[in-house]
C-alpha cells in the first residue's frame, strides 16, 4: 500500500492520478494498511510507469553495435548513455539515510516508490 | 627588446625547474556540460565550506568533482586523459520527492574488445585507453555522469542538502558529495559489468573484465567461465560470490576489514553447519570470543515470544519467530522475555523469505544474552528436524566482507537486486567500503580497497591510497618592464603549483595601479582579470604575459602592481601567492624575476573568488 507516497508525490510530479482515485485509495486503503484494493494497485502501476522512463533513460542496456576502432584491431560498443549505476537515498523516519545503488529500473522503481523505513527494522 | 629578453629568461629559467613527476597520474577533466545559469555554472552564492574555496553554488559542485576527479587521477596512471561528461540533470520533478529521490548515477561510455590481455573480454574505455595509450573515442567522454541539483529544494529530500565541502566533514543531514563522486566515478573507471546478473546474458556474447574475477564458492567458477543460468544462480548466491583478484585480496588484512564474521553454527545437523545471520544492535556483540552453546527451544505457547513463556527457556538457546507481521512487538521485547526465561542466547527466524536475513535494531541495555537473525529457510529446517538441535553463536575467525581465504565478498542478495547486487562489496563488509552499494554518511574520502580492484583488472595504481588530504602550494612571480609616459608597462607572470596535488582552478587577480589601464593579457591567460589559468599539476607552471596602458599624462616616477593567485582547494603555504613588482621610468624592474612579497590573505582570497564568480558563470565548460 502506497497512499501516503502517492499524496506526496502528485502534486510535484504532475502525475496523471485523479483525485477522486487518491481520495476513495486514501479513504479505504490507507485505513486498513496491508489490505490493497485494485484502485491502489492501479495507482502504483501508474506511478511506476511515471518514473520507470526517466529511470531507464538511464539504465537501459540497449548498446549499439560493435565497430571496429581506427586501429583496426580493437572492438568498440557505444553503451548510448545507459548501463549507469544510480545512487538512491531515502530519508527515515528517524533522520537516518538508506541507499542502493542500482542499475536495474525495475530496482529504482521499487525503492522510489516504497516507504519510509527506519534504516534497521527493530521489530 | 630588454623586456622581452627578461620575460624569456624567466620562461626559461621556469620551465628549466618544472621537474618530471616522480609520481604516474592519471588526468581527469570534468566536462561541464550543464547549460548557461544550471548545475555547475549555477550562480547562487555559497559561503566557502570544508575547504571548498568557491563562492557559487556551480563553482562548488565543480570544485568537488574536480576534487575527486584528482583523487582518482592520483591513484591511477594513464597517459590518455579520461573525460567525465558530467551533467546536473537528473528531473526532480519525476526522480525526487520529499523523502527519497535519485542523486547520481556514472557508467562508462563505451566498452572495448579485442586488444587487451583477455581479447575476449569487455574493458570500460578509460581502462582500455590507458593500456593502449590511445583514446579510442578522441573527443568523446569516456563516462557519463549525471547528478541532482535540487536535493534539499522543495519537495525533494526535504531538510537535506548536498555537502560541497572537501574534508569529509558531512553532517547527519547533508549527503557528501566527493563521496558520492568518487563511488560513481569507480563504476565509470571499471567496478562494473554489462553482464545482466538478472538474467545471466552477456553483452554482445563477451563477458566484462570485471567479470573474470568474480569467482562462485558453490560452482568453483568464474562468471566469464559459467552459462546464462550458472550466473542468475550465483548472483543470488549470498555471501559466496568472491573478488578472487589477487591484489584486492592482498590487502583485505591491510585495510583493514574487522576481523570476526558472526555466524550461527548448527552441531548436529550436518547439511546447515555455519548459517548467514543478521547480528543485533542490542545485547553483547559477537565476537571471536564469543561461545554460547545451547540447544534450540521454541517459546511456549507464544512462538513469536511477544508474551513471557510459561516455562523455563534455562540453558537453552531461543528459537523465535519474527512477527507476527502488522504487530508492535519489537525484537528487544521478544529477547528480553527469553532472557528473562533462562534463555542463554536467541535465534531469531525471519518471517518473510530472502538472504541475507537483515541486522535487528532496538536498543535496551538491560539485554545481557546474544541473538542473531537467520533466514526463515533455514529457520524452517531447523524447526522441521526432529530431535534436539545444538547451536553455537559465535564469530568466525575471518575478516567481515571477506572469505576464509580473505576473497572480497561481493553483494548478493536473494532475491536478486540488480545494480545493486553484484558490482558492490557485501553489505556485511566492516568497516564500511566506498563501493558497499548503500550510502553511509561516515565514509570519508578513501578509496580503501577499490583501487586494489582496480588494479586487479588492469588499471596501473601506483597510489591505491593517495591522500585525501589534498592540498596544492601555489607559488607566484612576476617580472616587470620598465615604462614610458604614452607606452605600456609589461608584467611576466608565472605561477607554480610546488604540490602536492593538481592546483584545481587556480586563478591570478590584479588591480591595475592607479593612473594606469589594462590593456591585454596572452599566454596561459587571454582574457582580463581575473585569468582563469585552470588546473595546474603537481610541479607544473603557467605563465602569462599582462600588458597596461601609461598615459601620456603620467606623471610618477615608478609603478608598483600587485598580483594574488589561488587555487580552489586548500593551499598549506600562502606566504607565495602574492608578487609584487615595480617597475621604473625608462628601465625595469632590475631584472630577474621578483619574488613574493607577501601574502593573500582570507579576506583577499575571498574577494579573488568573487569576482572570478562572474567570470566562472560565463563557461560553459572546464575545458573545451
Amino acid at each position: 500500500m502506497d497512499c501516503s507516497k502517492l499524496k506526496r508525490r502528485t502534486p510535484v510530479r504532475r502525475w496523471k492520478v485523479s483525485t477522486s482515485l487518491l481520495s476513495a485509495c486514501c479513504a479505504t486503503a490507507c485505513a486498513n494498511p496491508g489490505e490493497p484494493t485494485p484502485a491502489t494497485t492501479a495507482s502504483t502501476q501508474q506511478l511506476n510507469g511515471e518514473i520507470r522512463e526517466p529511470i531507464e533513460r538511464l539504465t537501459h542496456r540497449s548498446a549499439g553495435e560493435t565497430q571496429v576502432a581506427r586501429d583496426g584491431t580493437t572492438q568498440v560498443v557505444d553503451l548510448r548513455g545507459g548501463f549507469q549505476s544510480v545512487t538512491i537515498v531515502r530519508r527515515n523516519p528517524d533522520g537516518t539515510f538508506s541507499g542502493i545503488c542500482t542499475n536495474s529500473t525495475d530496482d529504482a522503481v521499487r525503492f522510489l516508490t516504497s516507504e519510509p523505513a527506519p534504516a534497521v527494522e527493530d521489530r | 627588446m630588454n623586456l622581452q629578453r627578461t620575460a624569456l629568461s624567466c620562461v626559461a629559467v621556469w620551465a628549466l625547474i618544472i621537474p618530471i613527476q616522480a609520481h604516474a597520474t592519471a588526468t581527469l577533466i570534468i566536462q561541464n556540460d550543464d547549460a548557461s545559469g544550471t548545475g555547475f555554472n549555477d550562480p547562487t552564492p555559497a559561503q566557502p565550506t570544508g575547504g571548498n574555496a568557491g563562492t557559487t553554488i556551480g563553482q562548488q559542485r565543480l570544485i568537488a568533482f574536480k576534487y575527486a576527479a584528482v583523487i582518482w587521477g592520483s591513484a591511477l596512471n594513464s597517459s590518455v586523459t579520461i573525460r567525465i561528461s558530467s551533467k546536473w540533470d537528473i528531473d526532480p520533478t519525476q526522480l525526487c520527492d520529499a523523502t527519497s529521490g535519485v542523486l547520481g548515477s556514472a557508467a562508462p561510455s563505451y566498452v572495448l574488445a579485442g586488444a587487451f590481455q583477455y581479447p575476449n573480454l569487455w574493458y570500460p574505455e578509460a581502462l582500455g585507453d590507458a593500456l593502449s595509450g590511445t583514446d579510442h573515442q578522441p573527443g568523446n567522454p569516456a563516462i557519463n555522469t549525471h547528478f541532482n541539483s535540487y536535493v534539499g529544494g522543495a519537495n525533494c529530500l526535504n531538510g537535506t542538502s548536498w555537502y560541497y565541502g572537501l574534508d569529509g566533514n558531512v553532517q547527519s543531514a547533508q549527503l557528501d558529495l566527493v563521496a558520492i563522486v568518487l563511488h560513481e566515478f569507480a563504476h565509470g573507471l571499471g567496478f562494473f559489468t554489462t553482464t545482466n546478473g538478472q538474467d545471466g546474458t552477456l553483452l554482445q556474447s563477451r563477458s566484462s573484465i570485471f567479470d573474470h574475477y568474480l569467482y562462485d564458492l558453490t560452482a568453483a567458477a568464474h562468471w566469464d567461465q559459467m552459462t546464462n543460468s550458472q550466473r542468475v544462480t550465483s548472483a543470488i548466491n549470498t555471501r559466496k560470490l568472491v573478488w578472487d583478484g589477487q591484489y584486492a585480496t592482498a590487502q583485505v588484512p591491510n585495510v583493514p576489514l574487522q576481523l570476526g564474521t558472526a555466524t550461527l553454527t548448527v552441531n548436529n545437523v550436518p547439511p546447515l553447519n555455519e548459517l548467514l545471520v543478521g547480528t543485533a544492535s542490542f545485547g553483547p556483540p559477537i565476537t571471536t570470543t564469543t561461545n554460547i552453546t545451547g540447544d534450540l527451544q521454541v517459546p511456549s505457547p507464544d512462538n513469536f515470544a511477544c508474551n513471557p513463556p510459561s516455562g523455563s527457556l534455562s540453558g537453552k538457546v531461543a528459537l523465535i519467530d519474527r512477527g507476527p507481521a502488522g504487530s508492535a512487538c519489537a525484537f528487544v521485547q521478544k529477547v528480553k522475555n527469553a532472557q528473562n526465561a533462562g534463555a542463554v542466547g536467541v535465534v531469531m527466524v525471519n518471517n518473510v523469505p530472502g538472504s541475507p536475513p537483515p541486522e535487528m535494531g532496538g536498543n535496551d541495555p538491560t539485554i545481557t544474552i546474544p541473538s542473531v537473525h537467520i533466514t526463515q529457510a533455514d529457520g524452517t529446517t531447523l524447526k522441521n528436524h526432529v530431535g534436539p538441535v545444538s547451536v553455537t553463536l559465535r564469530a568466525l575467525n575471518i575478516y567481515a566482507g571477506a572469505d576464509f581465504s580473505n576473497h572480497p565478498l561481493l553483494y548478493t542478495p536473494n532475491p536478486y537486486r540488480a545494480g545493486s547486487s553484484i558490482p558492490h562489496n557485501d553489505t556485511i563488509t566492516r568497516p564500511h567500503l566506498l563501493m558497499e552499494p548503500d550510502y553511509s554518511t561516515s565514509l570519508g574520502h578513501n578509496l580503501d580497497l577499490t583501487g586494489y580492484f582496480l588494479k586487479d583488472i588492469g588499471w596501473v595504481v601506483p597510489a591505491p591510497n593517495p591522500s585525501t588530504n589534498l592540498s596544492a602550494d601555489v607559488a607566484i612571480t612576476v617580472t616587470a618592464s620598465g615604462f614610458r609616459a604614452g607606452g605600456n608597462v609589461t608584467y611576466v607572470v608565472n605561477v607554480k603549483n610546488n604540490g602536492p596535488t593538481t592546483a584545481v582552478d587556480t586563478q591570478v587577480v590584479n588591480t591595475a595601479p592607479s593612473g594606469i589601464t589594462f590593456s591585454s593579457n596572452s599566454g596561459d591567460c587571454s582574457t582580463n582579470f581575473p585569468c582563469m589559468l585552470g588546473d595546474i599539476p603537481s610541479g607544473s607552471s603557467k605563465s602569462f604575459t599582462s600588458k597596461f596602458t601609461v598615459p601620456v599624462s603620467y606623471t610618477n616616477n615608478s609603478i608598483t602592481s600587485t598580483f594574488n593567485a589561488a587555487a580552489a582547494i586548500p593551499d598549506p603555504n600562502t606566504t607565495n601567492n602574492s608578487a609584487t613588482a615595480n617597475s621604473t621610468l625608462g628601465g625595469s624592474s632590475g631584472g630577474g624575476c621578483a619574488s613574493a612579497t607577501g601574502h593573500v590573505g582570507l579576506a583577499l582570497l575571498a574577494s579573488i573568488l568573487a569576482i572570478s564568480f562572474a567570470l566562472g558563470r560565463r563557461r560553459a565548460r572546464v575545458r573545451a
